[in-house]
């Protein structure tokens, strides 16, 4: 559980939100405004209400980086993954960074591989490294406009 | 083997003797004529339980054949549930195992783009207009949500996640 600093304002000023997760929070407000609140509602309790570690390891990602994933109130909203901001990785320190949003069935998912060992097993570290890999492709492939 | 040969061997031989002794033949019909009776006691004290174990013996032969032949196939059909029973259970294990790497995979991706991306604070995100903007583009007998008002200083998000 993670050690959460104060904050007198309604918003926590020392969390950080990844560009991809807005995008998603405003395609499932589009779909889903009560979720979106609910998820924008967590995203802003980011640092002062407990959550649960959970096991990323990202090839070629930060170093340290301990995440955490908080269930908003509403129980079909996606999860929020989010860390501590790494001193000598990020600029801005301390504070949080909201890195993903994860659908419900995803997260237990990933869940499940965690309880499993399978985040062990060297089989599905190739996996995800060909995975990340394709992902990302697509994702500069989506940066300079081209179809993917 | 029959019960007791040695007993029914002797009590045959005993028979014999005392049959030749007892009555001095003058030829082998007579002596077989007189002592056919006596003859056939030993006979049949010799032969009758050999040929009862031999019918015995063949009957429990004939049991243990089809016994044998019941667990024989007994053994095959539980060999042959344990065979589907391991093809389904790996079956089974196969397809959740690459059902849970696929979803592993993707959430890892999800977080590495994450890291990737522009980070913008959440202080300075007008989260009622994002939302509200969301809105704007839903057709008009969508629209009866309105934005909540903004989170306590308490907020209720994160009091159901596993700590």
């Amino acid at each position: 559980m993670s050690t959460a600093p104060t904050s007198d304002s309604t918003v926590a000023s020392d969390v950080l939100v990844a560009q991809t997760v807005l995008d998603r929070l405003s395609k499932l407000a589009e779909a889903d405004p009560e979720k979106a609140e609910a998820v924008a509602q967590a995203i802003q309790s980011v640092g002062r209400v407990p959550a649960a570690t959970i096991r990323i390891d990202l090839p070629d990602g930060p170093r340290g980086a301990k995440y955490m994933a908080l269930a908003p109130s509403d129980p079909d909203a996606p999860v929020i993954i989010y860390r501590s901001l790494i001193p000598g990785v990020d600029q801005q320190v301390p504070g949080w960074l909201v890195t993903a949003l994860l659908s419900p069935t995803e997260y237990q998912r990933y869940r499940e591989a965690e309880r499993t060992g399978l985040l062990d097993d060297p089989a599905f570290q190739k996996l995800m490294l060909a995975g990340l890999g394709a992902a990302a492709i697509a994702w500069l492939l989506s940066r300079s406009g081209k179809p993917v | 083997m029959a019960p007791f040969p040695l007993f029914r061997w002797a009590a045959a031989v005993g028979i014999l003797v005392w049959t030749a002794t007892g009555t001095a033949p003058h030829s082998i019909s007579d002596w077989f004529t007189a002592n056919f009776p006596w003859l056939l006691v030993a006979g049949v004290l010799t032969l009758a339980p050999e040929v009862v174990r031999i019918e015995f013996g063949g009957l429990k032969m004939e049991l243990l054949r089809e016994t044998r032949e019941d667990v024989k196939a007994l053994s095959q059909q539980i060999n042959q549930l344990q065979v589907q029973q391991a093809s389904a259970s790996a079956s089974t294990s196969v397809h959740q195992y690459f059902h849970d790497a696929a979803a592993a995979a993707r959430v890892a991706a999800d977080v590495k783009r994450g890291e990737e991306t522009e980070a913008v604070p959440a202080k300075d995100i007008n989260w009622d207009a994002m939302l509200k903007a969301a809105l704007d583009n839903l057709p008009s007998s969508r629209t009866g949500w309105q934005p909540a008002s903004r989170p306590s200083s308490n907020p209720e998000p994160g009091s159901n996640v596993e700590t």
